[in-house]
């Protein structure tokens, strides 16, 4: 088990910074993802701790000890690719003990090893078969059990669901998570999917054009992201935003006052959804009409507009309302954050 | 505008059938999407449709037109792909007017058809820009605009929104919908995200392996599923779907003798002649509750995983033998280990026959006189 950190790391690509100054601990034990969409360096920042990359600036310590420029295999690190990379012509057994049997480890130390993969993958029944003939969850399996047999540092994985559907998404990343706790070693996870980000990791990291946006337990983004970056990111359906002005106690909009932390000035207004309660047009609140009601199933998005702004606020899978509907919008101050419309930097408390 | 139907449309490619006998009509105007998982055949029946793909069996017609046999120029099919397939090399509002232009409209229509459309797609301010200066996001929405501007009979979107990003995702939803408001157009839409079926489609045909398996407004779909297939692939978390001990006026999860689940009148009714042993139990993750003090049947149940995730809480629990999860609001007072009571509205439970899959028809109205 490992600790891994990286202090000031930069790494370009001719004119492209693909990560700039990134200062980042990946605690030992702990299971940690990096989220960001595409391009914003997370699977450039992976390559680098693997050493697949040098980096141009900076230095990367695995336990203290710097690997900067040490080769990928004297890191001590183990990954699980998105493509899976198993052998067609192997067992799922043979593809799984090929890094031991690589490494010339003795054959009662593999068996050994094995077992306990099996035993926390599940997978005995399948040890037998080729690729070819495993499901897509079980080859996924395989291939974690290829990187989990290994006496690693810590465990890297690219997407290592990104090509299963739905349903086996889901399962699996219980299962991950499970895994990890169990195993009590050091997990990376890195995706492009937000809510596999915060439903497996104790902590994530939020990528923004290679720099880090953010780093915090999944729940303490969703509370209190860092930017207004962030909180586009992060949940779904994704946060409203709008432009408000502060008064001192509150913050008006186009369509209202909201109750707020003191301060004043421009800020960008951004509301959670599920923090904006549909009520009848006469409650106070943001007032506007009903332009569009998507009828989810568990829950509905209904927009609502007024004065040239639109809120999408969460109701029930059979909400009554209809378009055309006058309706005000009642708002819970935990789903309501303030940036500045300048930088995107987190306003409200702190700046109090 | 056209009504489509098809009628035991089958497609094989060899010994492999990718679309089995499949029976549709789409009605005039109506929004329909063709949800499954890939390799369903969701694809190959839009090809079919569009004549990009011969039928092997089976007919096309568009209204009373049979166009089975008919070229794919000749059907006045619209087609967004899930690559946007504009040309780079143009403006924005050559891309707009190049299906009007080719159709010999004149000048003063083209602007007045490419203003509108520019203005409903939001795209108005960029008209003289070169289509590549597009992001990826407006790319595919310009390329959606581009084909239905000429407003075709039918429109076609295989996966129009697959390569964007979430949030945008969410925003063309909305756009198409108002789109499809506004045109009225026949629109015929393919894809494996049962969010954006359920968001966009006044009906849903939903595929599995070559075969339709329901096709119903979201609302029954997600209500009524029609089979175990169909249950689990609407919603996220899935319908949870276990095997249950059936005692006359009760269900029991298997391992839990002690926790009785009473049926209303109406699923007694409906399972009077079962076995447990032919019967599938099948309830939503959202309709689970933590029960009250007693007061309602209830469940004991020991949390396995909580995972939260933004708004929500998704717990994973276990009771005798049986796993399912539960959805809740962020927040759930629950941690792993420990046992809560659980309780969900048995009237909106669901029951399947073990042997097909298919859903057991409760009719409600038979619970209310003893109810």
């Amino acid at each position: 088990m490992a600790e891994i950190r990286l202090e000031n790391v930069s790494k370009r690509y001719g004119d492209i910074v693909a990560l700039d100054d990134v200062t980042l601990t990946i605690e030992d034990g702990a299971f940690t993802s990096i989220f960001g969409p595409p391009s914003s360096g997370k699977s450039v920042l992976l390559r680098v701790l693997l050493g697949l990359e040098p980096v141009d600036a900076g230095r990367i310590l695995i336990d203290g000890r710097e690997v900067t420029a040490a080769a990928p295999d004297a890191r001590g690190l183990s990954m699980v690719f998105q493509n899976l990379a198993l052998f067609p012509h192997l067992s799922a057994r043979e593809n799984i003990i090929f890094p031991l049997r690589r490494r010339a480890v003795e054959t009662a130390e593999i068996d050994r090893r094995l077992a306990q993969v099996v035993g926390v993958l599940n997978i005995g029944h399948i040890l037998h078969k080729p690729p070819a003939a495993l499901s897509g969850g079980e080859r996924q399996r395989v291939a974690i059990g290829r990187a989990l047999i290994r006496d690693a540092g810590a465990y890297l994985m690219d997407e290592p669901l990104a090509a299963l559907d739905a349903r086996l998404r889901d399962a699996m990343r219980v299962e991950l998570k499970r895994l990890q706790s169990e195993l009590g070693r050091t997990f990376v996870y890195v995706t492009h999917d937000c809510e596999e980000a915060m439903s497996v990791a104790d902590r994530m990291a939020i990528l923004e054009a290679g720099r880090i946006a953010q780093i915090d337990q999944p729940d303490a983004v969703y509370v209190r992201p860092a930017s207004q970056y962030v909180a586009e990111l992060v949940g779904a359906p994704g946060i409203n935003l709008l432009d408000g002005e502060r008064d001192g106690q509150g913050v008006r909009c186009a369509m209202g006052r909201i109750a707020a932390a003191p301060g004043t000035g421009a800020a960008r207004i951004a509301l959670r959804p599920e923090a904006l309660r549909l009520q009848s047009a006469d409650a106070p609140g943001l007032r506007g009409t009903v332009s569009d009601i998507e009828r989810l199933g568990a829950f509905s998005i209904v927009t609502v507009a007024g004065e040239g702004v639109a809120l999408r606020a969460l109701a029930d899978g059979d909400a009554p309302h209809r378009l055309g509907d006058a309706v005000s919008l009642a708002v819970d101050p935990a789903g309501l954050h303030l940036f500045d419309p300048a930088s995107g930097a987190r306003l409200g408390e702190d700046a109090a | 505008m056209s009504s489509v139907t098809l009628e035991g449309t089958t497609k094989t490619f060899g010994d492999f059938t990718a679309v089995r006998a499949m029976d549709l009509q789409i009605a005039n105007g109506e929004f329909v999407a063709i949800l499954g998982p890939s390799g369903c055949g969701k694809t190959t029946t839009m090809n079919m449709i569009a004549g990009i793909e011969e039928v092997s069996a089976g007919t096309i017609r568009f209204d009373a037109r049979d166009v089975t046999r008919v070229p794919m120029q000749k059907r006045g099919v619209g087609f967004v792909f899930q690559n946007y397939a504009i040309f780079t090399h143009l403006s924005v509002r050559e891309n707009l007017a190049f299906g009007l232009e080719i159709r010999g409209l004149g000048r003063g229509e083209i602007d007045r058809k490419v203003g509108e459309m520019a203005e409903f797609m939001a795209l108005g301010h960029r008209l003289q820009e070169p289509s590549a200066a597009l992001s990826v996001n407006e790319m595919q929405k310009l390329a959606i605009g581009r084909s239905a501007i000429v407003e075709p009979a039918i429109f076609l979107l295989d996966e129009p929104l697959s390569n964007l990003d979430a949030a945008f995702r969410e925003r063309m939803r909305a756009e198409l919908r108002q789109l499809q408001r506004a045109l009225k157009q026949t629109m015929v839409y393919v894809t494996h995200d049962q969010i954006e079926a359920m968001g966009l489609a006044d009906r849903i045909a939903v595929m599995n392996h070559a075969v339709l398996q329901q096709f119903d407004t979201p609302k029954r779909i997600y209500d009524a599923p029609a089979n175990v297939f169909v249950a689990r692939f609407i919603g996220a978390p899935s319908m949870n779907i276990l095997p249950v001990e059936l005692s006359g006026d009760a269900v029991r999860l298997a391992g839990r003798p002690a926790d009785s689940l009473p049926l209303p009148a109406a699923s007694r009714a409906a399972l009077a002649d079962r076995q447990s042993r032919d019967l599938l139990f099948g309830f939503r993750p959202e309709a689970l509750r933590i029960a009250d003090d007693g007061a309602e049947a209830s469940l004991s149940a020991e949390i396995v995983l909580v995972e939260t995730v933004g708004r929500r809480a998704i717990v994973h629990f276990q009771s005798g033998t049986s796993r399912f999860t539960g959805v809740f609001e962020r927040g759930f007072p629950g941690r792993a280990g420990e046992a809560v009571p659980l309780a969900f509205d048995m009237g909106r439970a669901h029951f399947f026959d073990r042997e097909s899959e298919r859903r057991i028809e409760i009719t409600p109205g038979r619970g209310v006189l003893d109810g």
